[in-house]
């Protein structure tokens, strides 16, 4: 089921209703529904992975449960089994067939024939980001952080809590798994402010993300046909759509739980208004990157060891970020790309530059600049994030200096304006909690705000395009 | 509870005015319908109709007091709608030509309102045009029926709306524009049609054989358990009708087509449609034009089933020589 489907604007009031008003007295029964709701959500995608969901929480529960009373050794095979059992799920659905197309060219190159063969495997909604939940819970359990939790429904209704199943924020046990172990009371600011944050997060998934997607569809289809300025357009396009289609995703989720009385993690702070590539982690998929710095860079050894084993450490986190993405080289260029823009920011020292800037609120001419310039090397790094292989990608970017005698690919102009008008909006409300954030204006200014925000989307919307994080 | 209640009231506050909004739009949007409709000019007589064939393919300016309103993909039955709409304004029609080849009746044409491929452009043509029983006879996919009809008769209707400050109204989505806009020196460029050695190289070449495949698919193979459309073939009979009703005359024109093209029309679908046309060529109104091998020539071609501007030329020559217009 997609957030922006008619399914979903069914689904959800059914859900508030009975959750509040029949079942509001008990938090337990509370759960049992919010699990039983988030199954059938994912089930509506396809009812035969909600297996693999059930398996990877009763895994995970198990493990946790048995980890406080076992001896160190028994601890780590626990810690073992649950690595094993999450991450093998990962390796097979969502990177078996890169290994062994990998493998099958590395054979051929040195001239050895094999029998491996490629399985064809749908990849589960969301995979990338329960697994990642249920293990850091197994995590937090084993280093001592946490205790285990002692309801299944609790924990389970945690890993498939149906707002932030399939693309995050991905959360942790100790933020989230106390929040169904205790009472919810509706909070009405919270309540609307929910509702705020969903229509802006429909707004930019349906007005801007979907508008953006046909012309970036065809300008990296037919890169041949495109001119140099189709080509700067479309990547400049691409880098708004991907962050409208995944931070309106993450709007709608936080709005969701919000109105269930959840409180979710921020995920994005205007990430395409930081000074350098260190600002732009701290606001772009805050969640992932907060738990690759967690459960993989600081258990490698983080910044506390030699100069150099700290820039191996940074590095080894861009490359497996980029390799969450996909099973896909250009994924992992893409890390790559971010590594080498962020280890000279790390190595002169400078990564925690602006966070004091941002407290304050400052912002001079040289700030500007260092946003367009960290705008422009995050959109190259997106062309790479985009394209079909490696290949494509510095196709695509040598065409911008070659196309500019082409004629080039005559698309619909109307998306120029809604991009320029929501990237002013977005520069105005770059210190608010969320981009619709004006709960301090006047009621009618709001209701009108609100209703050409609903025109806006009505109007846009047709198929109900999938969210592009959903593939990860 | 208490916050919890007046959370509700409060939405519900909101959706009520939504809902008022949505019915102020509804009934601004029927005005719109009904009073800045499309009406042709009153001079014109003969009407231009059917898809990209007709669109494309037929130069109005060279046809005396005729209008083009054909658009691209257009599917028999939108015609007849647009037709039946057209007719019941004050106009001085008495000749409506219709693009008409096998493709029109192809059982792919009833999927122009179920699938995903099309029935949200389609539906959108139609909702200005239809009541809500004449869509449902359709039998459209709900979800995009519903979709389509709360977008253009709950919000304002941009696109209608233009038509209040228009002298001259316009079909709603007929973006596309007309061949005639390429055509400023027609003399000079008949001239060149009718010399095949100094017009440009044709692109057909560069067009592969997996495109026609790929287009032949889509046009003829769509649904592999039907051929033809019983729908489309209702709604052309419709449009026989509607002509009879109103003393106009209806001439069928199947346009050129390219040869590697024909060769793919499926036997059957073709025996039906000849089938067809003997039937409609009954009534006395109805008159057919074949033009589907005219042309030969690869550079009258803008694809396989397209004539480009030259082709168009020869075409509309031809449709003039029929009509003794010349």
């Amino acid at each position: 089921m997609l957030f922006n489907s008619i399914e979903y604007l069914l689904f959800f009031p059914t859900v508030f209703i009975i959750y509040w008003y029949a079942l509001k007295k008990n938090f337990y029964l509370q759960n049992v529904f919010l699990l039983s709701a988030s199954y059938f959500f994912y089930g509506m995608w396809d009812w035969r992975f909600l297996s693999l969901i059930f398996l990877s929480s009763l895994i995970d529960y198990s493990v946790g449960s048995q980890i406080p009373q076992a001896s160190q050794l028994k601890k780590k095979i626990l810690l073992c089994i649950s690595l094993i059992a999450n991450l093998g799920m990962l390796a097979i659905f969502k990177y078996f067939n890169f290994f062994i197309e990998n493998f099958i060219l590395l054979f051929d190159q040195i001239g050895l024939s094999t029998n491996l063969k490629v399985l064809h495997l749908i990849l589960p909604v969301g995979i990338s980001f329960y697994t990642f939940q249920t293990l850091s819970y197994t995590i937090d359990v084993y280093n001592g952080r946490i205790e285990p939790s002692k309801s299944w429904i609790s924990f389970f209704t945690f890993v498939s809590f149906f707002p932030q199943l399939v693309a995050g924020p991905i959360e942790r046990a100790k933020d989230l798994l106390p929040q169904f172990n205790k009472r919810r009371i509706f909070l009405r600011s919270e309540g609307i402010s929910g509702l705020r944050q969903i229509l802006y997060g429909l707004f930019k998934k349906v007005v801007i993300a979907d508008s953006c997607a046909p012309i970036v569809n065809e300008v990296f289809a037919n890169v041949d046909d495109a001119s140099s300025l189709n080509l700067i357009t479309a990547a400049f396009l691409f880098a708004i759509q991907i962050y409208c289609d995944f931070s309106g995703y993450t709007d709608i989720a936080i709005g969701s739980a919000k109105l269930l009385g959840i409180k979710l993690k921020k995920n994005f702070n205007f990430p395409y208004f930081s000074r350098d590539i260190a600002e732009f982690w701290r606001r772009w998929h805050i969640s992932l990157s907060s738990w690759f710095k967690d459960y993989i860079y600081i258990p490698l050894g983080g910044s506390r060891g030699s100069k150099a084993r700290t820039l191996m450490n940074v590095f080894v986190i861009f490359i497996i970020s980029g390799f969450w993405h996909g099973a896909n080289w250009t994924f992992i260029v893409w890390g790559g790309i971010h590594a080498s823009l962020y280890i000279p920011v790390f190595i002169a020292g400078t990564n925690r530059k602006h966070i004091a800037n941002i407290a304050k609120n400052e912002l001079s001419v040289l700030d500007l600049i260092n946003m367009l310039f960290t705008f422009l090397m995050v959109c190259i790094a997106w062309v790479f994030f985009r394209a079909e292989n490696l290949t494509q990608a510095i196709y695509y970017l040598q065409s911008i200096f070659t196309n500019w005698s082409n004629q080039g690919i005559i698309h619909d102009p109307s998306i120029y304006l809604p991009v320029i008008v929501f990237i002013i909006w977005e520069w105005t409300q770059r210190n608010k909690s969320f981009g619709l954030d004006i709960g301090k204006l006047n009621i009618t200014i709001r209701w009108l705000f609100y209703l050409f925000l609903i025109i806006a989307i009505v109007y846009s919307s047709g198929e109900n395009q999938e969210f592009i994080y959903f593939q990860f | 509870m208490v916050e919890l209640n007046h959370f509700i009231k409060k939405s519900l506050a909101f959706v009520l005015f939504l809902a008022l909004f949505g019915i102020a739009c509804h009934v601004l949007n029927q005005i719109l319908f009904n009073k800045y409709n499309y009406v042709p000019h009153l001079s014109t007589e003969i009407l231009i109709m059917g898809d990209s064939h007709a669109r494309g393919g037929i130069i109005e300016k060279i046809i005396p007091n005729s209008e083009n309103i054909g658009h691209a993909s257009e599917p028999i039955t939108i015609s007849y709608f647009k037709l039946k709409d057209i007719l019941s304004n004050q106009n001085a029609v008495n000749q409506v030509i219709l693009s008409f080849s096998p493709y029109n009746i192809s059982s792919t044409t009833d999927y122009y309102f179920t699938d995903k491929r099309w029935a949200n452009e389609m539906l959108e043509r139609l909702t200005p045009i239809t009541t809500s029983r004449e869509l449902l006879h359709l039998k459209p996919n709900p979800k995009f029926l519903l979709d389509v009809q709360v977008k253009n008769k709950f919000i304002p209707n941009f696109c209608y709306l233009t038509n209040v400050f228009r002298k001259h109204k316009l079909l709603p989505y007929m973006s596309e524009q007309s061949i005639d806009a390429r055509f400023k020196n027609i003399q000079e460029l008949r001239l060149k049609a009718y010399s095949p050695n100094q017009l440009p190289k044709s692109r057909l070449r560069k067009i592969s054989s997996k495109k026609l495949q790929n287009i032949t698919n889509v046009h003829f193979h769509y649904d592999t358990t039907q051929i033809f459309s019983h729908t489309s073939t209702k709604y052309l009979g419709e449009i026989i009708k509607l002509t009879k009703e109103h003393n106009i005359k209806l001439l069928l024109v199947s346009m050129p087509m390219h040869s590697d093209y024909v060769q793919k029309i499926p036997e059957k679908l073709d025996k039906i449609f000849n089938a067809n046309v003997k039937r409609f060529l009954k009534h006395k109104h109805v008159d057919y034009l074949n033009l589907t091998t005219s042309i030969e020539d690869d550079r009258y071609f803008r694809n396989h089933d397209h004539i480009n501007g030259f082709g168009a030329l020869i075409a509309t020559d031809s449709i003039l020589t029929h009509l003794n217009l010349n």
